[in-house]
């Protein structure tokens, strides 16, 4: 029997691919339906890999919300898994009380959180009218509420992007959206239809001094800061606004992976998984943004596809591995390391960079050897470059492959 | 009189910065890296259009609000309009994905339909 702990597209396709291979599958969700962050994600542009179309988040997630009761999955709603321990139990409290499962593998698919002011610490009273996007999505998309008549979005995400938009149509005055890097965050594509297209100005390389007001926010001061990113004097800016949107990242969710001894990782604050996904404790895999942070719901689910094979495959993490090290300009790996004793099939190595180039080259190499070698049209942090490594790739005797940028000259 | 617009290009994740002239009907482009970037800049001036996808009430207990688009994409002029008119409906449940809520939207030949199944 495998569980799947979260019912978001992740979690829906990791039940869905597992049950396709005969597994009983339990797909707990603690919230009372299936979809996790999609339903609230109402804007178009998702499935146009997976599906073949371009879809609307409510639409991929009931897609594959047909295909779990269609298979039979049993699903477990309204259910908290409290604790997950070392010994792969999964205590659940739902709605027939309180249980203990022992399944044969635990597939996390938890998503993510959203980073909030307090990852940037700005100064300032805690006001009414301060959300992180999401929050302020959900309250828009789902319980249809105005948040607010006038917003500052900080942070140029893709989310605080969208939310720009979305706030325009629900006829808040959007005054700017700021960003402290010299860069967008986001698509080129959202810059022109959720900024251009309503005049919403994006001011880069400035960002939050402070956060003022009574009971509810009147106004917020940014100024420009430096390559150093301080404030530089004299550049202070006041908008005044009743409401702001945090839109500076996501974190997975790690919570449960700690009480079960999975190691975190510094660098991408999720846990360490190799190309089929899993943990290095045999039985515990991770898929979708409870892995690492995907650009893409596309390509969050196709993690859950890798994961289902590897259980079917009867897959244990053992044998030799060889870590994947993020060189200059790479942010973020996955996986982070690759079980070379049991690479018989390709698999797909997904970077993010930290910063945009054009023309520029993605280079693995081991020891100053060449493993592979390719020049990008564009390299943007928003969009993930995927590689797919093959077995011939490598000799199997590297120590370590680094992965990194190497710019036009 | 010319006018110049700038506009990133979105046909591919370069992104060039379009420099766009225009001078009565004449429509020249600058800047774009290969032709699909002279075709996305002609139709952005010309008649630039984009799928519209908002809420509308919902009479149900369970649901608040209905995730609604537009089938195809609208004269981007009209996002605004079609706003008003998605703003006005109440839809009764129930409800399946890709059924119309709007037929005809403005007289623009396109639908508003719904993004996701509400049950009664």
């Amino acid at each position: 029997m495998i569980v799947v702990i979260g019912g978001g597209p992740a979690g829906m396709m990791a039940a869905i691919e597992t049950k396709k291979k005969g597994k009983d599958v339990i797909l707990i969700e603690r919230a009372e339906r299936l979809g996790g962050v999609l339903p609230q994600c109402i804007h178009n542009g998702f499935g146009l890999h997976y599906f073949g179309l371009e879809l609307t988040g409510p639409e991929f997630s009931e897609m594959l919300e047909e295909k779990v009761y269609e298979l039979g999955i049993d699903v477990w709603l309204n259910s908290m898994v409290l604790d997950v321990t070392p010994k792969r139990e999964v205590i659940v409290a739902g709605e027939e009380g309180y249980k203990t499962l022992k399944p044969d593998a635990v597939i996390f698919a938890v998503g993510a959180r959203e980073r909030p002011r307090g990852a940037l610490g700005i100064p300032g009273k805690r006001l009414a009218g301060e959300y992180v996007a999401g929050q302020a999505q959900y309250m828009t998309n789902i319980q249809g509420y105005k948040i607010g008549n006038s917003a500052l979005i900080v942070g140029s995400g893709d989310i605080g992007l969208i939310m720009a938009r979305r706030l325009t149509l629900e006829g808040i005055d959007v005054k700017a959206v700021i960003e402290i890097m010299p860069y967008a965050g986001g698509l080129s594509r959202n810059i022109n239809q959720c900024l251009k297209d309503f005049n919403i100005p994006l001011i880069t390389s400035y960002g939050v001094k402070t956060i003022q007001g009574d009971n509810r926010i009147k106004e917020v001061v940014v100024a420009k800061v430096d390559e150093k990113g301080e404030f530089i004097e004299g550049t202070d800016y006041v908008y005044k606004v009743d409401t702001v949107l945090f839109s500076v990242g996501l974190l997975p969710e790690v919570e449960l992976l700690k009480g079960a001894g999975i190691p975190i990782l510094e660098s991408t604050r999720g846990p360490i998984v190799d190309q089929y996904f899993s943990t290095p404790l045999p039985g515990f895999y991770t898929v979708g943004n409870g892995a690492a942070i995907f650009d893409l719901v596309d390509n969050a689910v196709k993690s859950s596809i890798v994961v289902a094979n590897a259980i079917e495959k009867d897959y244990v993490p053992e044998g030799k591995f060889i870590p994947l090290l993020p060189g200059k300009d790479v942010r973020v790996l996955v996986p982070q390391r690759i079980n070379v004793d049991k690479f018989d099939e390709p698999f797909t190595l997904y970077v993010r960079v930290s910063k945009p180039s054009i023309g520029a080259k993605v280079i693995l190499s081991s020891h100053g050897k060449t493993i592979f070698k390719r020049t990008y049209p564009a390299l943007r942090p928003a969009e993930m470059v995927d590689i797919e490594i093959t077995p011939s790739m490598l000799t199997g005797d590297e120590k370590e492959i680094l992965v990194e940028v190497q710019e036009s000259v | 009189m010319s006018k110049v617009i700038t506009l990133t290009c979105i046909v591919c994740p370069v992104g060039c910065d379009l420099e766009i002239v225009i001078d009565g009907d004449d429509v020249k482009v600058f800047g774009n890296r290969c032709p699909q970037g002279q075709d996305y800049a002609v139709k952005e001036i010309r008649s630039p259009e984009r799928i519209l996808t908002t809420t509308c009430k919902i009479l149900s207990k369970k649901e608040r609000r209905l995730p609604v688009k537009t089938e195809k994409p609208i004269p981007k002029d009209k996002i605004f309009e079609v706003m008003k008119e998605i703003n006005r409906l109440e839809v009764e449940p129930p409800i399946k994905r890709g059924d119309p809520v709007i037929r005809n939207v403005l007289g623009l030949g396109i639908d508003v339909v719904a993004t996701r199944s509400v049950s009664s």
